[in-house]
């Protein structure tokens, strides 16, 4: 029997992006068809994964967590190398935790001289996450900007409410920026289309549509990126046809399940279950679009590598 | 793609008879198209409309049931590649795998963990669906004991897996009932299989060697009468499978290709041995279009994620999921416990219920149905506000299940707080900070139980210079004023201090119970160290009154722990042993229990022991302030259920007046960290009292955080919040107490 594989039509395709300076380089996006489906298109540049770094001790991390990065989680620069030295970290994500108002509200001056130090200690690209405060992070990440121009950082979150002030530096010094909305595909393009008009250069821009971990409404999330995706390959809708980043560590780690001890609940081994939450996120929002990932677990960032690298093997 | 209305009456027979119940053939077309009606009520109808008609409007993916009665899985009957574009319709089984050449004992554990491996979640239960038996043998008899075995089990559907139809032939012996899957039917082994499917009417899958031969196999089985299939492409590397099942569903639904029109089956178990990475690919095909997932072992690890996958990937996009309205309890909670309040929108609940059970705080969680609207949104909708929310705290039941009235809503609707406090007659209304839905300070509050905080007025006192006089001349005005401007100032007790009362002792504090419970009901705390006058007081006092104190020295013990039983009083245990204050805090410690034990040998019991770890001046000896801390986090795991109190203002003995409340609030706070239950307390100090009850939570919150390490900003504080900050530091050790601490 004859059989014609039915293909989609695409008429778009998605943003190159390079990110970070230098020999270690990344680029991303470049898709022209939906994930994974090689036998309609291509993914010229596989996703990528980030990996965590907090720019203080975490308190609160399950055990699991905490074991990978023992010795390093009070210094960035070293708990960011170990992630490229031991880990073989693609990119590095420092989570500015310490700026939080709500938390220990550490200043733009003292926080900035943190990732200006982790950014002359790495090569590889750097993303610098805000806390979602606008206030806060419009001040911490323009001093950020400021203080390492010409390092292309991926900086964020931005989002409507400081998109110009953050936006303007981010322009000023050479970065990349990462426009941030609330699980929305209209709201994610509007900003997008906002950033566009402050001057915000289209191979610099990626798209965080705010994620959450399995079992905590992860499929908002997962059809907002496959109707974003849809819109950028199939609608020509040129404002949505950016790299999507995905930040789904800390979602991950702070569900109520990764805290409970082993075989409580009936939910087995502690550790193996830590990670497979983690990378089975990735997966779901890898098959949603996801170019980047901020990940936690060596081993889940593993699991995901492998599936990434046997999704996309030559047949 | 179904036929529209217009198509289908292309079909009928025009002659408007009405007979199937609707005037004309147009309006009956319509009603075909919308599903409303059945094609069998027109009677007319030509056998070659009816093929027409049932082959356009069957379904593009034929749903597939595998087993029986309520525990049967059904499968297919997809209508779209994206969950956004409607919804998935039928979410895909999890089967475990069993193998007749297996041990024994594997198999029993598998059995088990299939039995075992269930969660609740948002009411419904999540729980995998399917055992699978594989004849790996060849041997009939082996085959057919394990599915004997396998059966045994009545809430799981069968998938009987051989190539060979005589070995399935021995299976289906014992469960052709069950209506089992069988697995598979191939090139080599089609014919017998059609037949086998057929004579028992069960569901059969299709294992091929690549999409085409699959189109061709499903084909001849059509052909042959077999309705119910399962695809599976035979492929086992993961890009193909990925591809495989792309390619089943869009040909389908986009060029409503028959042949594969029906759901798939795969095979993580048989593409990897790892067993973290065998769930990743399981993961996988969650969400990419698996029917039937078949995994070699289920662990808690990775079963639970794939169900809460699953359910995700499959819960409607236009009705997302909503919990059922009424009271959550979360760990344990009792009638001191906060009360939290949400909306029915499960995302909010899991979110809300999470955080309180991280937070460990056990708490009551009112969720109210908004028609699955989430907080905000059902606010704006007008579905989440006073009017609906006061009425449904009324009937919901939770009056009845704790002693307070507070209510902690999401700061989302901070406002609906004065309309609620409205329709909520003597409730008071708490918003959690911020825009959040909650938060664990909040939470973390309500541990410290200061909603049932009781506070114990220390004024009336014989060292008073208008108390002393006015006891001496029995003189009730100055005694009866003050007792009533304590309860108006808010304190829960009354402390009666005549001291030790030597002379007449006993008439006198009978005199003074009296007196003062002649202008208040509050119970009393009788405060002398005079046995004697004790019990003249408790013969007396009308409640449960409260013995201020008995300590371990062996007369005390003698002769007042009688008293507790004998007048149901309840009694302040002061740790004060034969050799006087303890040293510290293992010290305080074996007097407790020392204490306890001795009073539930008289039969009363830990509810009316309240401990009094001592507090101490800190301008004496900072190590016996911190030790009384200490204790008090030790409390709760040595003595369940007892009360605790403290002389609070001693904390503050040889301190500037005007700067005593500063050290007593905060050593109230830090004592609340440890969940003091109440404290003896200066009555008129305003501040003190709210704190005691809980109206500064962003206070407590500071000083419990600065006591937990953090270093706030000061520059960030408000003037008063640094003198807290640096007091909590004193009252730590962490800096060296001087009479100008505020002030460094």
């Amino acid at each position: 029997m004859t059989f014609e594989i039915p293909k989609t039509s695409y008429s778009g395709k998605i943003r190159e992006t390079t990110l970070g300076t230098g020999d270690k380089t990344i680029t991303i996006g470049g898709e022209t068809a939906y994930p994974f489906h090689l036998f309609e298109g291509e993914m010229p540049h596989l996703p990528k994964i980030a990996m965590e770094v907090w720019d203080c001790s975490p308190e609160d991390w399950a055990e699991a967590a905490l074991e990978p990065f023992t010795g390093v989680t009070d210094d960035p620069v070293a708990w960011a190398k170990k992630c490229i030295d031991d880990y073989g970290a693609e990119m590095i994500a420092l989570q500015l935790i310490s700026t939080d108002p709500n938390g220990l509200n550490r200043g733009a001056d003292e926080t900035a001289e943190v990732v200006k130090k982790v950014a002359d200690a790495i090569d590889i690209p750097l993303i610098v996450w805000g806390t979602g405060n606008e206030d806060k992070d419009t001040e911490v990440l323009r001093k950020v900007a400021e203080v390492c121009q010409g390092k292309n950082l991926i900086i964020g979150p931005v989002e409507e409410g400081d998109h110009k002030r953050i936006g303007a530096s981010a322009i000023g010094y050479n970065h990349t920026v990462i426009a941030s909305t609330p699980i929305d595909i209209n709201l994610a393009k509007q900003l997008n289309i906002l950033l566009s008009n402050l001057g915000v250069p289209d191979e610099r821009l990626l798209i965080d549509p705010t994620v959450s971990s399995i079992g905590y409404g992860i499929e908002y999330a997962y059809s907002v990126m496959e109707r974003i995706r849809m819109a950028g390959l199939t609608q020509q809708d040129e404002k949505l046809q950016f790299p999507i980043i995905c930040n789904i560590a800390k979602e991950v780690w702070k569900t109520k399940e990764v805290h409970l001890a082993n075989n409580e609940l009936n939910m087995g081994d502690a550790k193996k279950r830590g990670i497979l939450m983690e990378a089975m996120t990735a997966m779901v929002l890898l098959l949603a679009g996801a170019d980047v990932l901020i990940m936690r677990h060596p081993e889940a960032i593993k699991l995901v590598r492998e599936m990434i690298a046997e999704l996309t093997t030559t047949k | 793609m179904p036929l529209t209305g217009i198509e289908i009456f292309k079909l009928l027979p025009k002659t408007n008879c009405g007979e199937c119940g609707v005037p004309t053939c147009l309006a009956f077309a319509m009603s075909l198209a919308t599903g409303k009606a059945d094609l069998s009520a027109c009677p007319y109808i030509s056998e070659e409309a009816k093929v027409k008609l049932e082959e356009a409007s069957a379904p593009p993916i034929r749903p597939v049931t595998i087993g029986v009665g309520d525990r049967a899985l059904k499968i297919g009957g997809e209508t779209v590649m994206f969950r956004h574009e409607k919804r998935f319709e039928n979410s895909p089984g999890f089967a475990i795998l069993i193998t007749d050449t297996m041990d024994e004992s594997k198999v029993n554990s598998r059995l088990e963990k299939f039995r075992q491996l269930q969660y609740e979640r948002v009411g419904l239960t999540l729980r995998p669906e399917l055992i699978a038996v594989k004849d790996e043998s060849g041997d009939a008899s082996k085959f057919e004991s394990l599915v004997s075995k396998a059966k045994q089990n009545n809430e799981c559907s069968l998938i009987l897996m051989s190539t060979n139809p005589d070995i399935l032939v021995a299976g289906l012996k014992t469960c052709a009932g069950r209506k089992p899957l069988l697995y598979a039917a191939t090139k080599a082994n089609l014919d017998g299989m059609a037949v086998l499917a057929k004579e028992n009417s069960c569901p059969v899958a299709v294992k091929a060697s690549g999409l085409e031969e699959l189109a061709e196999l499903t084909t001849k089985l059509t052909e042959a009468g077999v309705k119910d299939i399962v695809l599976d492409s035979g492929a086992r590397t993961i890009r193909q499978v990925f591809e495989d099942q792309v390619i089943i569903r869009s040909a389908a639904l986009n060029k409503k290709f028959r042949p594969l029109g029906f759901p798939t089956i795969v095979f993580p178990c048989e593409m990897t041995d790892n067993p973290m990475k065998e769930a990743m690919i399981a993961s996988l095909f969650v969400a990419k279009y698996g029917g039937i997932i078949v995994l070699s072992d289920f662990q808690g690890e990775s079963l639970f994620p794939l169900l809460v996958e699953r359910m995700n990937i499959y819960t409607d996009p236009q009705r997302p999921l909503a919990t059922t309205e009424g009271i959550y309890e979360i760990g344990g909670p009792d009638e001191n416990s906060p009360i939290l309040l949400t909306s029915n929108f499960s995302l909010t609940y899991f979110i809300v219920s999470g955080e309180i059970e991280t937070s460990k705080v056990p708490s009551y969680l009112l969720v109210k149905d908004t028609e699955g609207l989430s907080v905000m949104t059902s606010w704006a909708a007008g579905k989440f506000v006073a009017d609906t929310i006061g009425p449904f705290v009324k009937k919901c039941g939770i009056e009845d299940k704790v002693k307070h009235h507070k209510l902690i809503i999401p700061g989302y609707i901070a406002a609906e707080s004065g309309g609620l406090e409205e329709e909520l007659a003597g409730w008071e209304i708490w918003l959690a900070p911020g825009k959040g839905l909650i938060s664990q300070p909040i939470l973390k509050r309500g541990n410290h139980k200061e909603e049932a905080m009781f506070l114990i007025g220390e004024n009336i006192n014989v060292m008073s210079k208008t108390i002393g006089p006015a006891l001496k001349e029995r003189n009730p005005k100055p005694i009866q004023e003050l007792a009533k401007a304590e309860v108006v100032a808010g304190v829960d007790y009354l402390d009666l201090n005549i001291g030790p009362a030597r002379k007449a002792g006993d008439e006198l504090m009978e005199w003074a119970v009296k007196t003062v419970q002649e202008v208040t009901d509050k119970p009393l705390s009788l405060d002398t160290t005079n046995p004697v006058a004790m019990e003249a007081g408790l013969k007396v006092h009308q409640g449960k009154a409260l013995i201020n104190s008995i300590s371990l020295q062996p007369d005390r013990l003698e002769q007042e722990l009688p008293l507790v039983k004998k007048y149901n009083a309840s009694m302040i245990g002061l740790l004060w042993g034969t050799e006087g204050m303890p040293r510290d805090a293992n010290e305080r410690c074996v007097l407790a229990v020392d204490l306890i034990y001795k009073a539930n040998g008289l039969g009363i019991p830990n509810q009316d022991i309240w401990i009094d770890p001592i507090a101490t001046p800190v301008s004496v000896e900072i190590n016996q302030v911190t030790a009384c801390l200490e204790f008090m986090s030790m409390l709760a795991d040595i003595a369940p259920e007892c009360k605790s109190t403290v002389g609070l203002s001693n904390i503050s003995n040889g301190t500037p007046t005007h700067l005593r409340p500063y050290l007593n609030r905060t050593y109230l706070m830090m004592l609340m960290k440890y969940g003091l239950y109440s404290a003896i307390v200066d009555a008129f100090d305003s501040e003190l009292t709210k704190i005691a009850k809980g109206e500064k939570p962003e206070l407590v919150d500071l000083v419990h955080r600065v006591m937990d390490g953090e270093k706030p900003d000061l520059p960030s504080l408000s003037e008063e919040e640094v003198k807290y900050v640096k007091t909590v530091r004193v009252l730590t050790g962490k800096s060296l107490y001087s009479h100008s601490w505020l002030e460094i």
